[in-house]
C-alpha cells in the first residue's frame, strides 16, 4: 500500500523553481534516503510533503488524503533540521503541548510521552528546561515530537546532525520498527554510511529532480559486480607470475600498481572467488587477498562531484 | 480554555516572563496606596464614611478607572505585538502548523491569554473599587459595567497587535507599530479629527473614527455613569458631536458594538494573514 504518493511535483520559491517534476511512491515499509549535493530542493521537498509549502502544481496525497486538506496533518510527523524551541518549557512541557496541538490529551496522551521519552532515554530530563538542553538531546526530543500521534508517514531533515552513537542506535532501531509496524519513513542525509544501513532506498536529487532512485540493495549488488580486489604477494618474485594469471582471466577488467600492492578491478559479483581459486591452485601465496566493499558515499561520490 | 492549548501555553509564557509578577505586584501596591490614602484622607476631613463628599468618591473613582484603563491599553500591545511573530523569529511555526491545529485556533489562543493576563491584573484592583462603592456614588453594576468595557478595550487592542505581528513579521516592527497605533488611535485621532473639522465640515464624518477609540469609549462611559453631564457634553462637542442626537446618547454602546465587530475582524485579518505569510518560507 502506497502511505505517500507523488505526482509531477513543482515547487517554487518566489521565482525560482526549486523542485521540478518529482514523482516517487513511498509504500508501506518502505525507508527512503534523500540525498544530493547541498541546496539540491531536499529541505524543500520535505516542507511541501509536510503540508508546510504548497506546490505550484502536481499531486501529493498521504495515505489518500490529497494535499492541500487538514487532514493530511493527522497521517504526517515532521522533524526539521532547524527547530526552535519555547524557552520558558520543561521537556515535558514542550512535548505536552504538541500533543495537545494535535488533539491527544490527557493520560493516554501522557502515557505516550513518557514511553517514548524512555525509549529515546530523555526521562532523567523530564523537568528540565528545554532551553538547557544539549543539540543531541535536543534532536531526540525533535524526534520524538515528530511521531507523538503515531503518524503513517515520518518525514526527517537531517535526523541524525549532533546527534551520539547511542542516539543514532535508537533511532535506527526506531525506525526500522516504525516501517515493520507498516510505516513509510522518508529523510535527507549527507551521512550515507550511517542511514544506508537502515534505510531501504535511495534519492538523489539534482538541482531539484531526481536523478537516481531505487533500493539500497539493488545499489550494492551493482556495486559489487564492479568490485575490487587487493593483493599483495607473500613473495615478490612471482609478481609477474601473477600479473600473466591475472591478465589472462576473463573476470579482470583492469589491473593497477601500488608498491607491492596489485588493485584489480573485477566484473560481475562472483569474480573474487573464482580469481582466488585460480592463485590457489596456481600456488601463489598472498599475505593480501581483499575484495574492497565500498562505502555509500563511495558509491555515490559521482553524484556529489 | 483548557481545550485550546495555545492558551494554556501563552499563559505558562506570560507567567513566567521576568518582571510580569513584579509588574502586578508595583501596579497593585502604587495604586492601592494611592487610593486607600485619598479614602483616609477624607475620610479624616468628614469625620465619617456617609459624611464623604460623592464628588471625591467620583473622582477616585473615575481615577482609578482610567488608569486602569491605560495599563490595558498598555499592557496589551507589550503582551501580544511579538506573539506570532516569535513564533517564525524562533523557528517554532512549521512544527506548529504541521500538529494540524488551525490558525484561528493560535490566534484566539493568544489572544485569549494576553487579554486574561492583563484583566488579572486590573482584578486585582477590584477591593478597592469595593472601598469606594462603600463610601457611595458608585453602585455594583457600574463595577460590572466597567469591567465589560475593559474587558472589550483589552480585545481590541490585543487583536490588533496580534494582527500587527502576523502582519509585519517581527516583533520589535510589531511592539513599535502596535504602540503607535495606541498612542495614535487614543489621542492623535481626536485631535486630528478635532482640526480638520475647524478646517471644513466636509470632515465632520472623522468624528465617527472616535468609535474606535477605547480610551474615549472609557471616558465618556465614565462621566456618563458619574452623572457628570457637564463633562459628558463638552466631550461629545469637542469631539463634534451633537450632545442630544442618538449617537451621544448610546455612544458607548454603539462604540463598544463597532470595537467587537472591528476586533472580530481583525482576528479574521490576522489569521489569514498567517496562513498566507507562512507559504513564504
Amino acid at each position: 500500500m502506497d502511505n505517500l504518493s507523488v505526482k509531477e511535483l513543482n515547487v517554487c520559491i518566489g521565482s525560482r523553481q526549486i523542485i521540478k517534476d518529482v514523482s516517487f511512491d513511498l509504500h508501506s515499509g518502505q525507508i527512503l534516503l534523500v540525498s544530493g549535493k547541498n541546496g539540491c530542493g531536499k529541505t524543500t521537498l520535505i516542507k511541501t510533503l509536510a503540508g508546510i509549502i504548497p506546490p505550484a502544481s502536481g499531486l501529493i496525497s498521504v495515505c489518500g488524503v490529497q494535499y492541500p486538506g487538514a487532514d493530511i496533518y493527522r497521517h504526517v510527523g515532521y522533524a526539521p533540521w532547524r527547530f526552535g524551541v519555547y524557552n520558558s518549557t520543561t521537556v515535558y512541557e514542550y512535548l505536552y503541548f504538541y500533543s495537545s496541538c494535535a488533539g491527544r490529551r490527557g493520560l493516554m496522551a501522557k502515557r505516550n510521552i513518557e514511553s517514548l521519552m524512555e525509549r529515546f532515554e530523555l526521562t532523567k530530563n523530564r523537568d528540565r528546561q528545554i532551553s538547557h538542553m544539549s543539540a543531541g538531546n535536543l534532536q531526540r526530543i525533535n524526534i520524538v515530537r515528530s511521531v507523538l500521534t503515531d503518524p503513517e508517514v515520518l518525514l526527517f531533515d537531517e535526523p541524525l546532525n549532533c546527534m551520539d552513537p547511542k542516539g543514532r542506535d535508537i533511532f535506527a532501531e526506531f525506525i526500522k520498527e516504525r516501517a515493520s509496524q507498516g510505516g513509510s519513513i522518508l529523510m535527507s542525509s549527507h551521512n550515507l554510511s550511517q542511514t544506508g544501513q537502515f534505510c531501504t532506498d535511495v534519492c538523489f536529487l539534482e538541482g531539484g529532480s531526481i536523478r537516481l532512485m531505487e533500493s539500497i540493495e539493488n545499489v550494492r549488488m551493482r556495486d559489487m559486480e564492479n568490485s575490487r580486489v587487493r593483493i599483495v604477494l607473500a613473495d615478490s618474485d612471482r609478481m609477474g607470475e601473477a600479473e600473466e594469471l591475472l591478465l589472462a582471466s576473463a573476470q579482470v577488467k583492469n589491473i593497477s600498481y601500488s608498491g607491492d600492492e596489485l588493485m584489480v578491478g573485477l566484473d560481475g559479483a562472483g569474480s573474487v572467488d573464482i580469481l582466488r581459486r585460480a592463485f590457489m591452485e596456481r600456488g601463489i601465496a598472498t599475505v593480501v587477498f581483499a575484495s574492497e566493499t565500498r562505502t555509500l558515499e563511495q558509491v555515490f561520490e559521482v553524484y556529489y562531484q | 480554555m483548557t481545550e485550546n492549548p495555545i492558551f494554556d501555553r501563552e499563559l505558562t509564557r506570560i507567567r513566567r516572563t521576568p518582571g510580569q509578577r513584579a509588574l502586578t505586584i508595583i501596579y497593585n501596591i502604587l495604586l492601592w496606596v494611592a487610593g486607600i490614602g485619598a479614602l483616609i484622607i477624607l475620610y479624616r476631613d468628614a469625620g465619617d464614611i456617609s459624611g464623604i463628599d460623592r464628588e471625591w468618591t467620583h473622582r477616585l473613582y473615575v481615577i482609578l478607572s482610567l488608569i486602569n484603563g491605560l495599563l490595558v491599553l498598555l499592557l496589551l500591545p507589550g503582551l501580544l505585538s511579538g506573539s506570532i511573530s516569535r513564533e517564525w523569529e524562533g523557528n517554532t511555526f512549521d512544527i506548529l502548523l504541521v500538529t494540524g491545529i488551525p490558525h484561528l485556533q493560535i490566534v484566539t489562543g493568544k489572544l485569549l491569554a494576553g487579554v486574561t493576563v492583563a484583566l488579572l491584573t486590573v482584578v486585582t484592583t477590584l477591593p478597592l473599587l469595593w472601598v469606594i462603592l462603600m463610601a457611595g456614588g458608585v453602585f455594583h453594576l457600574d463595577i460590572l459595567l466597567l469591567f465589560l468595557l475593559l474587558f472589550i478595550m483589552a480585545m481590541f487592542t490585543g487583536a490588533v497587535s496580534l494582527f500587527i505581528s502576523a502582519l509585519t513579521g517581527s516583533t520589535q516592527t510589531a511592539m513599535i507599530c502596535s504602540y503607535a497605533f495606541v498612542i495614535i488611535n487614543c489621542a492623535g485621532v481626536p485631535l486630528l479629527s478635532r482640526l480638520l473639522q475647524n478646517v471644513s465640515p466636509v470632515f465632520g464624518f472623522t468624528r465617527y473614527i472616535l468609535m474606535l477609540n477605547p480610551f474615549a469609549t472609557l471616558l465618556l462611559f465614565l462621566t456618563q455613569q458619574t452623572g457628570n453631564e457637564r463633562a459628558y457634553t463638552a466631550l461629545f462637542e469637542y469631539f463634534g458631536f451633537n450632545a442630544s442626537g442618538i449617537a451621544a446618547n448610546n455612544f458607548y454602546t454603539i462604540s463598544l458594538m463597532v470595537q467587537s465587530i472591528f476586533c472580530a475582524l481583525t482576528v479574521i485579518a490576522a489569521t489569514a494573514v498567517m496562513g498566507k505569510k507562512n507559504f513564504r518560507s
